[in-house]
């Protein structure tokens, strides 16, 4: 057997060659072979009983999966919507001039495969490039030419094996999870024990290590600070705790030093001697990390008292930023599994779902369907099994708050699944079907997690092997007669499958088309059998109700959207990153008060809100309470919490083309409606972005919309319409002046702009190197000239410019 | 009875049936419904929306909305409307976008043109095909047939695959999918020896039957996965099967399983190749299979109708190696005939060993995946063969015999003269008899037709002198054997030792006292002994189960129930249990859902089962 066939092999048998496995064995083989040669496809669809033409289907349908060899380094532009505003579509010209491939493309030495994935949940660092998996932010054309050329000379291979000791330990091995706890004492005992044993240690020091903040090498921060401690012998006495994400992206790499609750920002592993020394052991606070109002330049020192945390809400968000995701210690010790302990010692499953129903808990992954109306639903459908899902498919592009819950508080969403998988399947509950029959359902559940999220995946891994370890996940759970398991499914990378019917058969191994839900879920879901599906945002917040209480959580947020929401505020805005505040706060608030605004004093245009679902609201609606119907009533929607801001230099028909095209990219194309709805709406956008636009062409908008609303299959399409809907309704005038004028007011449409220098240019020749047309010509240190006629308007100059000399006219 | 309700559709009261969808309902009502991906023998998708009606219900505070027909089940008190101008526009749309996609297919013309709209205002796509992408023809490979194309990419970029230069490797030819195509895109262009699809040719030509050696049994009537041949009652009372050459697509299922070899290729059969083939290796392949280029190849209709005298030919001419291509059991809608052929290949390869030609010479492979899969297994198979030992080569010429056993019989005696070859006995057999009788065991069995089948295997007729020496013991006693003998008497006259021959599937149970010596009802191959324990010389009493079990055949129905005890295998004739298991097999293999496999015409069955009742 040739050892690529062994490989194959060995996967097939780490899945029990299950013909749901198939996915997830397709993700590894490409993860050992680089790709997937027909030979392996063979070997595949002989290993797992199936078809190899299915497989061909499944390997070709998602993203993820490359049929022809791939270039030895893997280069991943970041197209989400926050570094689309950002500017990441320079970085795609750019790159695809230094290589000499277009996206999807390898070149020919099969050095590079160049191509664009749609957020890697890094929103704060815009625009972002991944280098082999490899976040880069902030990319500037220099900065890109400079990574591609340590690629070439093999320097950027050197940098990851790295010297070995500033790597972290295996997280499995730092943390060994509590011996199985066969009752709710022993639990009870454990948290007591925990908290006795973290007395010594008072001084914590959390470091941020979500997305944002390990790209900028957060590992490293850890481990200096590890090697600081040690070196001044304080290792007893001050703990270091990895977080995931604090929320605050804009400002990383954070430090919060409790007890006092000091924040420092923008640390370096290089500080790390200097704030052991004078923060650590001597208390002072080293002025030069603390943050400074922009307003008043006056120095703010504690956590809570920085605008951008005060005017949150924080139920979900601060627990990150207490516990280590790798340690279900800090979980328990924080108080967690105790709702669970709770509902087992109850065992009154009709007032649990009671319970969730009087919160009013509402679905965060989108279309905000009340959770225990889904439950309750479900408990109804007799069946000998019943699935219990996590929808973890965050596809939204500049949205990564169910990422980041899931990457930082694992156990919070596994608590919850197991919460509700007890409303809905306990044992004993006995729910009478009409005709008297008694519900013998057995609880299995799964977490639909993206593969482009891999650190949420390890992480969930971890917390599960602890959670079944520690007796609280899998069979008799605290020692009750409830059992229930938690298994994971990589996506493989498809925004439809966030769609639940797309998500059971994606599950099922299978190509991720949605169905008709005439028939629902709750009765016929995965495999057939009832089904619950809530996302991962929905399943964190239930522990925090049954601790806290219906009557409790009703005291937050409006009249029918209770409790908080986390938004991803990019974009245009200052203070980029997860904002976790109380339902009917007003976008003002939002972007002015915990963003910070605009950044460079621009001027506000729109937020847009519910990824490519949603729509965006302009400035005259900024005083709009956030809540579910609110947003749908201005012709948006809350969608999983993507908040992007844009500001004057946004084209807003760019910005419904990009969400088009997002689109159309992503639509299974199952349905006639959407797959042809968004091609003709993509190409009319096309067409009036590149200045061919026709009097007529607004009117076909408006036909599109209806047969895209009214026919489309699954919510995808009937959705669609909404980024285009809502900036004609609010940005008309701009649609017009691209059809009539021939104009982008926004100076964004590459056909419609000219690029030309402005006085205020020094002569430093950057954009003169950056241009691959030779267009720029001037010398040096006098202002220079772009010829018109050689300019391609690709807009890497205007990137490479630091002094912003380059203007559209 | 199944529950109804009443339903309101443009305003008239309809009474459907529980779980029926809306679309079923619509159109028995005489509205018509354009539809381009629904087709009745698959499950509904909803994938082109055509069929879209606006639903309302009295208690749904006036909302409504537009659902698939196909899709929505009827619920009680529903309100559609088929026609209404959220529907009609829709459809409208989509129609119109349609034709802009495919122009050119005749369908989409007429409905948009039944809907008003004879050009579309959307762009038209340059160099577009007809594919309006309503999934059937992947659903119909995928759901009924060899699942040899499926869907390939997403979104409008969507095509048929399994890849864009590899569509049509698993395809059988079937045209399934053009069948169910409603633009005509794909195009099955059928000749009349060759069939074109999906970048293919297979040949393919229609089967017929000879009607003269039908006996209308009906057994391809049930096999036949399309139902295409028809057995039909003729004013002179014969009933005789007929395959129309028009609808037949040529898997060979009804060949391979028919009792009397009554139906066949319309081109001829089985031609084994009349060149030269010592030191060559032969392959046998379906017109599916991708054959290699340079190998000596035999296209057959399926490889189930190789039979055991064509590569005993072969390997008696000479050729070093016989080679039978199955075809990936994943992808073979016609499996029954790849585990005939495995079966049959077995058989060769044992007789070639038996005659001295040394293990291992015939073979069957299933190749792996791909165009160039076949090719490489050949390769690798025909290393494994070594040349061959004899010296002569076996003639053709002048050799009348029909193909079937007989032939096969006369190609085995031929070798068995061969003196260049070390024929050799099974090493169970050699061990048991090789060394002479047990003194007082008498050996029981339908002699002429365990003759006829031990002349296949023993060269040296030893188990046939024990016979013979046993039924002579037995006329001694004033028993007459072969021609009648039961084991009650057999145990009677005091013999130490019973052992009895008989076929696998009709193995009675003689209880302790005879050691029970099962064949390979097809092969004639050692399967398993019962536990030996010689019975008892004091027993006073016969065996329990013994006496029922006669041997006795009719003199003068002997010679055709010999041959279908042989089509069966049957060495030790036990008719009722014959008769049963043939019935039995037949029936229970279409009501367990299993692939049929070629048992005794019913006829036979009963006629053998009525010289047991006669007796």
């Amino acid at each position: 057997m040739s050892s690529q066939a062994t490989t194959v092999h060995e996967i097939l048998d780490r899945y029990e060659r299950q013909e749901s496995s198939l996915i997830m064995v397709l993700q590894d083989v490409q993860e050992a072979l680089n790709y997937l040669p027909e030979e392996a496809i063979n070997t595949i669809a002989a290993g797992l009983g199936l078809p190899r033409s299915r497989v061909y289907s499944v390997a070709s349908f998602y993203k993820a999966f490359s049929l022809e060899p791939r270039g030895r380094h893997k280069i991943d532009v970041c197209t989400g919507t926050a570094c689309h505003v950002r500017g990441a579509g320079r970085l795609v010209n750019q790159l695809s001039e230094e290589l000499g491939v277009g996206t999807g493309g390898t070149t020919d030495d099969l050095e590079f495969s160049l191509n664009s994935v749609h957020c890697v949940g890094a929103c704060a660092l815009g625009p972002v490039l991944l280098v082999d998996d490899e976040i880069h932010g902030e990319m500037t054309p220099r900065k890109l030419s400079r990574t591609i050329e340590k690629c070439r000379t093999g320097e950027h291979a050197d940098q990851e094996s790295c010297c070995g000791s500033c790597a972290p330990p295996a997280p499995s091995a730092l943390h060994q999870a509590p011996g199985p706890l066969v009752d709710i004492a022993g639990l009870e005992e454990l948290r007591k024990t925990l908290r006795a044993s973290r007395e010594d240690q008072s001084t914590v020091i959390s470091i941020c290590a979500g997305s944002g903040c390990r790209a900028l090498g957060a590992d490293k921060l850890i481990a200096a600070f590890g090697a600081g401690l040690a070196e001044a012998r304080l290792s007893d006495e001050v703990r270091i705790q990895s977080n995931g994400c604090h929320g605050f992206c804009e400002r990383g790499l954070l430090v919060v030093i409790r007890p006092q609750g000091i924040l420092y920002q923008r640390v370096k592993p290089e500080d790390v001697a200097e704030i052991i020394e004078t923060t650590i052991r001597k208390g002072e606070i080293i002025e030069r990390f603390v943050y400074k109002d922009p307003a008043t330049g006056e120095p703010i020192a504690l956590e809570k008292e920085i605008p951008f945390y005060a005017r949150q809400r924080r139920l979900l968000m601060s627990r990150n930023a207490h516990l280590d995701p790798n340690s279900i210690e800090d979980y328990i010790a924080a108080g967690g599994y105790r709702s669970l302990a709770g509902v087992l010692e109850a065992n009154d499953p009709d007032a649990l779902i009671d319970e969730v129903r009087r919160a009013g808990l509402r679905g965060r992954g989108g279309a905000g369907f009340l959770a225990a109306r889904k439950w309750a639903s479900c408990c109804k459908n007799v069946s000998d099994r019943k699935y219990i899902l996590c929808n973890a498919d965050e596809g939204d592009p500049g949205a990564f708050m169910d990422c980041s819950l899931l990457e930082g508080n694992p156990h919070s969403v596994i608590e919850g699944m197991v919460i509700g998988a007890f409303a809905i399947a306990a044992p004993g509950a006995n729910r009478e079907d009409g005709a008297g029959a008694f519900d013998p359902a057995r609880a299995e559940g799964y977490v639909y997690v993206r593969h482009e999220y891999p650190k949420a995946v390890a992480n969930l891994e971890i917390a599960l092997e602890q959670a079944r370890g520690a007796g609280l996940l899998g069979e008799n759970i605290l020692g009750s007669a409830f059992s229930y398991d938690i298994r994971i499914s990589r996506g493989g990378g498809a925004f439809v499958c966030g769609e639940s019917t797309a998500l059971m058969t994606s599950i099922e191994g299978k190509v991720g088309e949605p169905r008709a839900k005439y028939i629902h879920t709750a009765e016929s879901g995965l495999w057939g059998k009832p089904t619950v599906l809530n996302n991962v945002e929905t399943w964190a917040n239930v522990p925090l109700i049954v601790e806290k209480g219906a009557d409790w959580y009703n005291t937050i947020g409006t009249d029918r959207s209770k409790g908080t929401k986390i938004f991803s505020l990019v974009g245009k805005v200052n203070n980029t990153g997860l904002v976790e505040v109380p339902m009917g706060l007003t976008l003002r608030e939002i972007v002015f008060d915990i963003g910070g605004g605009i950044p460079k004093g621009k001027r506000f245009k729109a937020v847009q809100t519910g990824g490519p679902s949603g729509g965006c609201v302009p400035e005259e609606l900024l005083d709009l309470p956030v809540d579910f119907d609110e947003l749908t009533k201005a012709g948006s929607m809350m969608g999983s919490g993507g908040m992007i801001v844009m500001d004057e230099d946004t084209c807003m028909v760019d910005v419904a083309r990009y969400f088009i095209e997002f689109l159309y990219e992503e639509s299974c194309g199952k349905c006639t409606a959407c797959r042809l709805g968004l091609l003709n709406t993509k190409e009319i956008l096309d067409r009036i972005c590149d200045g061919k636009g026709r009097a007529e062409d607004l009117v076909r908008l408006e036909q599109l919309f209806e047969v895209l609303d009214d026919g489309s299959l699954c919510g995808l399409g009937k959705s669609a319409a909404n980024p285009v809907r809502s900036t004609l309704r609010y940005f008309r005038s701009e649609y017009e002046a691209h059809i009539e004028e021939k104009q982008c007011p926004a100076g964004v449409c590459r056909a419609l702009i000219t690029y030309a220098i402005n006085e205020t240019c020094n002569g430093c020749n950057l954009c003169m190197k950056a241009c691959p047309r030779d267009a720029i010509t001037g010398e040096k240190k006098k202002p220079h000239t772009i010829d018109a006629a050689l300019c391609d308007r690709c807009g890497i100059c205007v990137a490479s410019c630091k002094f912003d000399s380059i203007i559209t006219v | 009875m199944t529950e109804t309700f009443t339903i309101t559709i443009d305003g008239r009261e309809i009474v459907a049936a529980k779980g029926t969808m809306l679309l079923e309902v619509i159109r028995d009502m005489g509205i018509d419904v354009p539809t381009l991906c629904q087709h009745d023998a698959l499950e509904p998708t909803g994938a082109c929306r055509l069929c879209v009606v606006e639903i309302t219900h009295k208690d749904w505070k006036g909302w409504s909305g537009l659902v698939t027909s196909c899709l929505y089940p009827v619920e009680p008190g529903l309100i559609v409307s088929t026609g209404s101008d959220r529907v009609v526009v829709t459809r409208r749309t989509l129609l119109e976008m349609l034709l802009a996609r495919c122009a050119d297919a005749e369908v989409v013309r007429q409905m948009a043109h039944a809907e008003g709209i004879d050009a579309s205002g959307f762009t038209p796509i340059e160099g577009a095909d007809k594919c309006v992408m309503c999934g059937l023809c992947v659903r119909v490979c995928q759901d009924l047939g060899p699942a040899a194309i499926a869907a390939l990419g997403r979104g409008s970029e969507k095509e048929v695959g399994p890849r864009p230069d590899k569509v049509g490797e698993d395809c059988t030819g079937c045209g399934a999918c053009a069948l169910v195509c409603p633009t005509g895109e794909i195009v099955l262009d059928r000749g009349r020896n060759v069939t074109r699809i999906w970048n293919r040719e297979f040949e393919l030509p229609p089967y017929e039957v000879v009607a003269e050696n039908c006996r209308g049994c009906g057994l391809c009537e049930e096999v036949c996965p399309l139902s295409i041949p028809r057995v039909k009652l003729f004013m002179t009372g014969a009933l005789v099967a007929a395959i129309a050459p028009d609808v037949c697509v040529s898997c060979g299922l009804c060949a391979g399983t028919c009792p009397t070899g009554a139906i066949r290729r319309s081109r001829p059969e089985i031609t084994l190749p009349e060149k030269e083939i010592k030191d060559k290796v032969v392959v046998f392949a379906c017109p599916r299979s991708i054959l290699p280029g340079d190998a000596i190849a035999v296209s057959v209709p399926c490889v189930g109708r190789v039979t055991v005298d064509h590569m005993l030919e072969c390997l008696a001419r000479g050729a070093r190696g016989v080679l039978v291509v199955g075809r990936n059991k994943e992808t073979c809608e016609f499996g029954p005939g790849e585990e005939m052929a495995e079966e049959r290949v077995r058989v060769c390869e044992e007789l070639a060993a038996l005659a001295g030609l040394g293990a291992g010479r015939a073979l069957f492979i299933v190749p792996p995946a791909g165009f160039d899969g076949p090719a490489r297994a050949c390769a690798d198979s025909e290393a494994t063969f070594g040349a061959t030992p004899l010296a002569a080569t076996f003639s053709t010429r002048g050799n009348d015999a029909p193909a079937g056993m007989d032939r096969a019989r006369r190609i085995v005696q031929w070798l068995f003269e061969r003196k260049e070859l070390d024929p050799s006995l099974p090493a169970d057999l050699a061990a048991r008899f090789g060394s002479g009788a047990d003194d007082g065991a008498v050996y029981v069995g339908d002699l002429p037709a365990l003759d006829r089948l031990l002349s296949l295997i023993v060269t040296d007729n030893r188990l046939r002198t024990l016979l013979e020496d046993s039924a002579a013991l037995l006329r001694q006693k004033g028993i007459d054997a072969p021609a009648f003998m039961t084991v009650r008497q057999v145990v009677e006259s005091g013999a130490r030792r019973v052992y009895a021959f008989c076929a696998e599937e009709c193995a009675p149970d003689f209880g302790d006292d005879v050691e029970l010596i099962t064949f390979d009802s097809l092969a004639g191959v050692v399967l398993k002994t019962s536990a030996a324990k010689p019975p008892s010389p004091s027993a006073a009493k016969p065996p329990a189960g013994c006496g029922e079990f006669r041997f006795r055949i009719d003199p003068a129905e002997r010679a055709d129930l010999i041959d279908a005890l042989e089509a069966q295998g049957a060495v030790c004739a036990c008719p009722a249990q014959v008769a049963q298991s043939a019935i039995l097999d037949r029936e229970g293999a279409w009501q367990k859902g299993l692939q049929p496999r070629p048992v005794m015409a019913f006829q036979d069955a009963i006629s053998t089962a009525n010289v047991e009742g006669r007796s």
